[in-house]
């Protein structure tokens, strides 16, 4: 079964991944600070990791993806931004996120299809 | 004989007598005094006779010039006292001048500085003498936001000169030690007798509605996109409770599609928000490539198809193969899309859209014509503000947020190109549908054509 780690911390928003993907029989493992994400994605190594850029704890979104891109072990797991932060969807790419969805633009199912097609790339 | 003689000597001496207060009088100017004509009737009473004559001829030309003399300073003391109000006024309008908060600078018609008052000279730091005799455009300098100088020809007092007629423009000047001064700029031509005899100028320093606005910006920024988070959190949750929820009652699944709607209308709202305030802070960034617009249309028919059918709207569009304009395409999308939804929103049932893309040269040019509403004449100069909604569109109470055409203006303009429109629609098209209860309404939309991202 696939893995994705979900780096969040609105706690409606881990709610609502966990049950999208638990259709898709897709094992979800939610993380609400970077720090905490990073550990899990080192325990875990999942298939895809899903990261917010607001995020509360000192670190954000950035700065989490700029540890994985350098990080050898988690390098390869591709990272996909989800915000509704609009504006940095360039700087994001520029660093190595694989894509950037804007949440409140962006239907559930096209979440998933998109959390699909990444799996399928690998 | 001898007695004789001195007799008449006497004689003539006596009756002479009589003149000789009136002579001595004379002498000094006086002619106030007339002569006792005698009664005898003789060479002397001639003389006198023709003397007192003479005396009253004098006394009616003196009597003349004196009235001339009187009403001569009379005159002399007006025009003294004119004078002296006119002076008056003059030190009173530079008085005006001075006091005034915002910076004036008058130009003859050839846009040479004549004057500047102190505010324009303390804003700008140049003094009046240096900004005398010289050309308006080479003292006041105007930059946009980014440091470019702005063109000539959109220079207020360029316009007001050409168009005869005031306006109103924002941009920055530059100092005399270069920092930019934003600034509102009023000019006016001076016109005379139908004739330009020069322009007035008059800005205001724009430093504190800049803050503001900034500050208005950044709330809306911040206000939208915490916005976003419980949208998107609602969209999500109601996506997958429809999802799982396949057998409720008609009810329910009525009143879950108008939540959904109305999440989907806020999260619009939100959007557009965001888009004016990058707009009005110049943030936009456009991308802008060669887009196949032809499959843009078809891509937003293909969505809309729904709502045409329900309002029960024809469109028409002849593809006329692929037609690459210059345009950020997502932009593009959303441009094409509020023209669309625009055209069928104002319509009435059983009502016609006609869509048509023409490529001519260097340019290509989009049309949309409809059998809605239309837009009254007096809405006619305010339809593309931000927040503006025509008076029949509140009327009809046909939602929407102002914002749709404001940005559609500002993103076409930005990718070099132009929009317009006319309400009552085009006539060819009102020939071709026949008679409609509607005026309708005609959006043109002109492209550059192909080229690279430059």
């Amino acid at each position: 079964m696939k893995k994705i780690l979900f780096i969040e911390d609105d706690t409606e928003m881990q709610k609502i991944y966990a049950e999208a993907f638990s259709n898709e029989s897709i094992e979800t493992i939610p993380a609400y600070t970077v720090d905490s994400g990073l550990q899990l994605a080192n325990t875990h190594k999942p298939d895809l990791i899903i990261l917010d850029i607001m995020l509360p704890g000192g670190k954000n979104g950035f700065d989490a993806l700029e540890i994985l891109v350098k990080d050898e072990d988690l390098k390869k797991i591709p990272v996909l931004i989800l915000s509704n932060l609009d504006s940095e969807k360039k700087v994001a790419l520029e660093i190595g996120a694989k894509d950037y969805l804007v949440k409140a633009n962006t239907s559930i199912d096209q979440v998933v299809a998109k959390v699909k097609e990444l799996l399928g790339e690998k | 004989m001898k007695d004789d003689q001195k007799d008449y000597k006497e004689y003539v001496s006596k009756r002479l007598a009589a003149l000789t207060p009136v002579f001595a009088k004379a002498s000094i100017g006086d002619f106030s005094d007339s002569i006792q004509i005698p009664d005898e009737d003789d060479e002397f009473t001639q003389l006198y006779t023709g003397v007192e004559i003479m005396l009253g001829v004098i006394r009616g030309q003196l009597e003349n010039l004196n009235s001339l003399n009187t009403s001569l300073s009379e005159k002399v003391e007006e025009l003294q006292f004119t004078k002296q109000r006119v002076e008056e006024e003059k030190t009173l309008y530079e008085a005006i001048l001075e006091s005034i908060g915002d910076g004036v600078v008058v130009t003859d018609k050839n846009l040479i500085i004549t004057l500047m008052n102190y505010q324009a000279q303390l804003m700008l730091g140049i003094t009046q003498k240096e900004a005398r005799d010289k050309y308006l455009t080479k003292v006041l300098v105007a930059v946009d936001d980014k440091g470019n100088l702005i063109p000539e020809a959109q220079r207020s007092s360029i316009i007001a000169l050409n168009q005869k007629k005031k306006n109103s423009i924002n941009y920055n000047y530059l100092r005399e030690d270069k920092t930019p001064l934003p600034v509102s700029v009023t000019t006016s031509p001076i016109l005379l007798g139908g004739q330009t005899v020069g322009s007035i100028v008059v800005f205001k320093d724009r430093t504190k509605e800049r803050k503001v606005e900034e500050m208005k910006n950044e709330f809306i920024s911040l206000a939208a996109h915490q916005l976003r988070s419980p949208l998107s959190t609602m969209r999500w949750n109601i996506e997958l409770f429809q999802k799982e929820n396949p057998d409720l009652s008609a009810e329910g699944t009525n009143k879950i599609d108008s939540v959904y709607k109305n999440i989907q209308k806020m999260i619009t709202l939100v959007n557009d928000m965001l888009s004016v305030s990058r707009i009005d802070q110049g943030k936009i960034e456009h991308v802008i490539e060669k887009v196949d617009i032809t499959s843009v249309i078809l891509e937003i028919l293909d969505e809309v198809k729904v709502i045409a059918e329900t309002k029960m709207v024809e469109i028409s569009f002849t593809p006329p193969g692929e037609i690459f304009v210059q345009a950020d395409k997502k932009k593009l999308r959303d441009v094409l899309s509020n023209l669309i939804n625009n055209a069928l929103k104002f319509n009435t049932p059983l009502g016609k859209v006609a869509i048509g893309v023409t490529q001519e040269d260097s340019k290509a040019v989009f049309e949309i014509s409809d059998t809605g509403i239309g837009i009254p004449p007096t809405d006619q100069d305010h339809i593309y503000k931000k927040f503006y909604r025509a008076s029949n569109a509140v009327l009809g109470q046909t939602p929407g947020t102002g914002l749709g055409l404001f940005l559609v203006k500002n993103y076409v303009e930005a990718w070099g190109g132009k929009v317009w429109f006319e309400s009552p629609a085009n006539p060819s098209f009102r020939q071709k549908i026949g008679k409609t209860d509607n005026p309708g309404s005609s959006f043109y939309l002109e492209f550059k054509i192909g080229g690279d991202s430059k």
